[in-house]
């Protein structure tokens, strides 16, 4: 069990790129810290391996209390986003090299790269040296290396960011599978949200070396706790508009009025309103609908992105199974189910409202 | 155009490569002169006797000389080596207070002349009692501000995450030491143990001061000594010797050229 407690980071004493970071990650969780590059993620990451002195808070694994003990005696392996690896030794010298100190008999530290290799693959490249090895096999080698050490807690930073997108995909489901086999607790960075949502117990948002959310991927996304999140998580990204609100309705860029079947707080003028492009779908016959035109098609064989003016200035994207012949310049009714409309106010932060069934009804306006 | 230009390059070469093979040429067809030869200025030996030679090794204990200056020289190459890399290694992967300050000092001794230091170094050396022994003409060398700056020249371009994955594996940094960084900077350590091995190796002043007999003189001391010992110098005799002292010098030349040429390279660049 991991636990940060106010954890934070300044290089100058002044400006903190992490800062009161809490959080508990429980033993053999698969925990993913994810946030675009600069938000504090890997230098989190680094004062949990112990490479970066914590400047304030504490920082506890089972219960002791580790900040400034040396990374060596924290228990913990880390795999690095260039992999690390030796380039003049073997393979099979790179995995064990660490295990040395370790007070390992010569049968033992031979016996756990076999088991290391053999999970991954690699028992045929032991003799070969890193050059001469692909990406994805360098990657499996800095795997073996943090699996050999047997520690109960391993840290990830961005592994699969220099692996093409095939690749990628497969690594995904491998470490992923690693980790339930082995047990291990594991804090994963990366930038890439679906890396975040496919492998993650629960996942941390950060943006700015803030926490915006921490929780279960799909909690995440289907209930961002702000716009960054909401926008952050999700491909293609969430639709997101600037709207005034008028009693019941919402007004966009004075073109288009959206009614709800609710009424906001009186004090809310501006929000935000976010709908996912799956949410988006075509009317049926009795749907209340509004209509647009269709400015970009993008057929994926499985799926269709359609992007549409909402009003003159924003576009929206629509996401519908399969594929859907609409063409560019086609006019098309749509319609959004009110449950899947998120608001958020001025500060970004979300507002929760009590959420009818309704479908919303959007209407252009003259004004 | 453009062989024109090789033309005059290859010329240009050429007539470099004379001007600083003359003397080592004309040292080496001495050699195989006898003295009246010489003073009749014979320019080309009738036969090529090796007389000078045998000679030379009769005159000073030649040998013995060469011996000293081997082991001098050796050792003065393992402890720049040793010294140079440890200091190195602690100014690239250590963090401690000062670092770079103290970095920078020890590069700014390299704008003090060797010379000025001879005379506090030699007092210390009498002092010690190291007068006329190898601890004497070595020990005041293994520090050298040149070594420790090509070196970590060198040790930065070691990616410091290799540095990092052994602290989080538990590596000690002896460990990283031995079996990661010398490994991995081989070429940069050529350079400087043919660079240590040579400047020690033609070494004069040092050892003139701090030996005063045979046992552990070197050789640069034995040449001067043979053109002293007699009124008439026999110029033979004594490029003789000499052919035989640089021997060490060219050979480590030829063998370590790509070494050197490519350890200076990277110094410079990275």
């Amino acid at each position: 069990m991991i636990e940060l407690v106010q954890i934070g980071k300044s290089y100058d004493g002044k400006t903190f790129v992490v800062d009161d970071v809490n959080v508990r990650i429980e033993k053999g969780e698969f925990f993913v810290l994810v946030g675009p590059s600069g938000c504090g993620k890997s230098t989190l990451l680094r004062m949990i391996a112990g490479l970066e002195p914590i400047t304030s808070g504490s920082l506890r694994i089972n219960g002791k209390e580790m900040n400034d003990v040396p990374p060596s005696e924290r228990n913990l392996s880390m795999v690095f986003q260039n992999y690390a690896l030796y380039p003049h030794l073997t393979v099979e010298e790179n995995i064990t090299f660490g295990l040395h100190t370790k007070k390992i008999s010569k049968q033992e530290r031979k016996k756990r790269c076999m088991e290391a290799a053999e999970m991954l693959g690699l028992t045929d490249y032991l003799k070969h040296k890193p050059r001469q090895l692909s990406g994805g096999q360098r990657q499996r080698v800095a795997l073996a290396r943090a699996i050999v050490a047997q520690t109960p807690i391993c840290l990830m930073d961005e592994p699969l960011s220099n692996l093409d997108a095939k690749l990628r995909a497969k690594m995904r489901f491998e470490i992923r599978q690693l980790q339930q086999q082995l047990g291990i607790t594991m804090i994963y960075v990366t930038h890439d949200q679906i890396e975040a949502m496919t492998m993650a117990d629960r996942i941390m948002v950060m943006n700015g070396g803030r926490v915006q959310q921490i929780g279960e991927p799909l909690d995440v996304y289907n209930h961002p706790a702000n716009i960054f999140v909401a926008s952050f998580i999700g491909s293609p990204a969430m639709n997101m508009t600037k709207a005034d609100v008028l009693e019941q309705s919402l007004i966009f860029n004075r073109e288009r009025i959206m009614r709800l079947a609710h009424r906001f707080p009186l004090e809310t003028k501006n929000i935000t309103i976010g709908v996912r492009p799956e949410h988006i779908r075509l009317a049926n016959k009795n749907d209340p609908y509004f209509t647009v035109k269709v400015v970009n098609v993008e057929r994926l064989g499985t799926e269709t992105l359609i992007t549409f003016a909402l009003t003159k200035k924003e576009h929206w994207i629509a996401r519908w199974n399969g594929q859907c012949s609409v063409r560019v310049g086609d006019e098309v009714p749509v319609t959004i189910d009110e449950q899947h409309v998120l608001f958020f106010n001025e500060a970004g932060e979300r507002l929760y409202m009590g959420v009818g069934d309704d479908y919303v009804s959007f209407r252009e306006t003259k004004f | 155009m453009s062989i024109f230009r090789s033309m005059v390059t290859y010329i240009l070469l050429v007539i470099g490569a004379v001007i600083v093979m003359f003397p080592i040429g004309y040292a080496f067809i001495i050699s195989f002169l006898s003295g009246a030869q010489l003073l009749q200025g014979v320019l080309w030996p009738d036969e090529w006797s090796l007389r000078n030679y045998v000679t030379a090794f009769e005159k000073v204990p030649l040998l013995r000389y060469l011996w000293n200056s081997f082991i001098v020289s050796f050792i003065v190459m393992i402890g720049q080596l040793l010294v140079s890399s440890l200091a190195a290694y602690a100014f690239v992967f250590l963090r401690f207070w000062g670092r770079d300050v103290l970095f920078f000092m020890t590069i700014a001794t390299m704008l003090i002349p060797w010379e000025a230091t001879v005379i506090p170094n030699f007092l210390t050396i009498q002092k010690l009692g190291w007068t006329n022994s190898y601890l004497g003409l070595t020990v005041p060398f293994f520090a050298l501000a040149f070594g420790i700056f090509l070196l970590r020249q060198h040790f930065k371009t070691i990616p410091f995450e290799l540095y990092e994955a052994a602290q989080v594996s538990g590596v000690r940094h002896f460990r990283f030491f031995w079996y990661v960084v010398l490994p991995l900077s081989k070429t940069s350590l050529a350079t400087l143990g043919v660079y240590s091995f040579l400047t020690t190796w033609n070494m004069y002043l040092w050892p003139l001061l701090v030996t005063n007999d045979e046992k552990v003189r070197t050789v640069q001391i034995g040449l001067k000594q043979m053109q002293t010992q007699e009124m008439a110098t026999e110029w033979g005799v004594v490029m003789a010797a000499v052919v035989i002292v640089i021997m060490p010098t060219l050979l480590l030349l030829f063998i370590g050229q790509k070494q050197l040429q490519k350890g200076l390279m990277q110094g410079a660049i990275k």
